[in-house]
């Protein structure tokens, strides 16, 4: 009797241990989908909304007056979107998204974020200072160019529970001047989504 | 004058009228055509209308504002999302994400583009209608 038991529960234990694999799936269901269609797999922040996001605010702020009318291309630096929900949510996607359309507008080019810089100055310091490289193709010191916008974004959320849950989502993005620390441009966007209980 | 005169004069303005209405007609199909060109509908898009379409050069980016108007008695969810073109009408960045909305019955909305940058002159809308 007691073996039997013993042997219901391990079977019991492989098939939930079964049911939490997150592994790859082989011969089911699997197909490509369009990236750029509406994701409504779940109420969470997905990937069709940072691509929404990102694409709408990006070219707001390149429509800016600071951006839009500058005579020459405008030097931002770029901090990462903060996460203010409860939510893990990949804001370095989001980042990467609107630097990517900012860049590609070719007014806009970035100045490198901190983490950036260190890379920078070991590259001029193994070109400058090794002696291995041709002093004619070496890329000089002291000419790095800083940036004359910063830009900030936050995404923030807010859960409603009823008959339905109601999510929304909001996403801020603002041009600062570097030099006089004022607010320049600031924009922001709101996506809700609602899913039965 | 004789009352022929009067009928002659009569008939002739009648078919001056007819000329001008047809020709304020056809002027208003035309548009409508012209507007319809820059819409690419997928799905069941029948009872979305296309109202309205303006574009101007807003700081050096094509804006485009497109009102459709949900002609049904019933909510709508569409998809929708601009494709921007260069002279040649080349698309110039990557397609866009299509953007999900809800339109209640006889509701008018207007749909903002701003092109990625200011190399792209022209543009298509893109409805796709979900249900």
């Amino acid at each position: 009797m007691a073996k039997t038991i013993y042997k219901a529960q391990l079977i019991l234990i492989t098939l939930a241990l079964g049911a939490c694999a997150s592994g790859p799936r082989y011969g089911g269901n699997v197909s490509y989908v369009d990236p750029n269609s509406v994701d409504q797999t779940t109420n969470e922040f997905s990937m069709s909304d940072i691509g929404m996001v990102a694409e709408t605010m990006s070219r707001k702020m390149l429509q800016s007056p600071a951006i839009g009318q500058s005579k020459e291309i405008v030097r931002i630096q770029v901090t990462d979107v903060k996460n203010l929900t409860a939510e893990y949510i990949n804001t370095a996607t989001i980042t990467n998204k609107i630097k990517n359309v900012l860049v590609n507008s070719g007014k806009v080019e970035f100045a490198g974020s901190k983490d950036q810089n260190q890379a920078a100055v070991d590259a001029l310091r193994m070109q400058n200072q090794t002696g291995l490289y041709d002093s004619k193709t070496t890329a000089q010191m002291g000419k790095m160019q800083g940036a004359k916008y910063r830009v900030e974004g936050s995404l923030t959320s807010m859960t409603q529970r009823g008959s339905v849950k109601s999510i929304s989502y909001n996403f801020n993005l603002s041009l600062i001047d570097i030099q006089r620390n004022v607010m320049v441009w600031g924009e922001d966007t709101e996506i809700r989504k609602v899913s039965g209980r | 004058m004789s009352p022929n005169m009067n009928k002659r004069n009569f008939i002739k303005q009648m078919f001056q009228l007819g000329a001008l209405g047809s020709l304020i007609w056809s002027g208003v199909s035309n548009a409508q055509e012209g507007k319809e060109s820059k819409v690419r509908r997928t799905g069941s898009t029948g009872s979305i209308k296309f109202v309205d379409l303006r574009a101007v050069v807003r700081n050096g980016l094509l804006t485009v504002q497109a009102t459709f108007q949900n002609d049904s008695s019933f909510e709508r969810p569409i998809n929708y999302r601009f494709k921007w073109l260069d002279d040649s009408k080349m698309s110039v960045a990557n397609e866009e994400r299509w953007k999900p909305m809800n339109l209640f019955a006889g509701q008018t909305t207007d749909l903002v583009g701003i092109a990625p940058t200011p190399m792209a002159t022209d543009f298509i809308i893109e409805l796709n209608g979900s249900n």
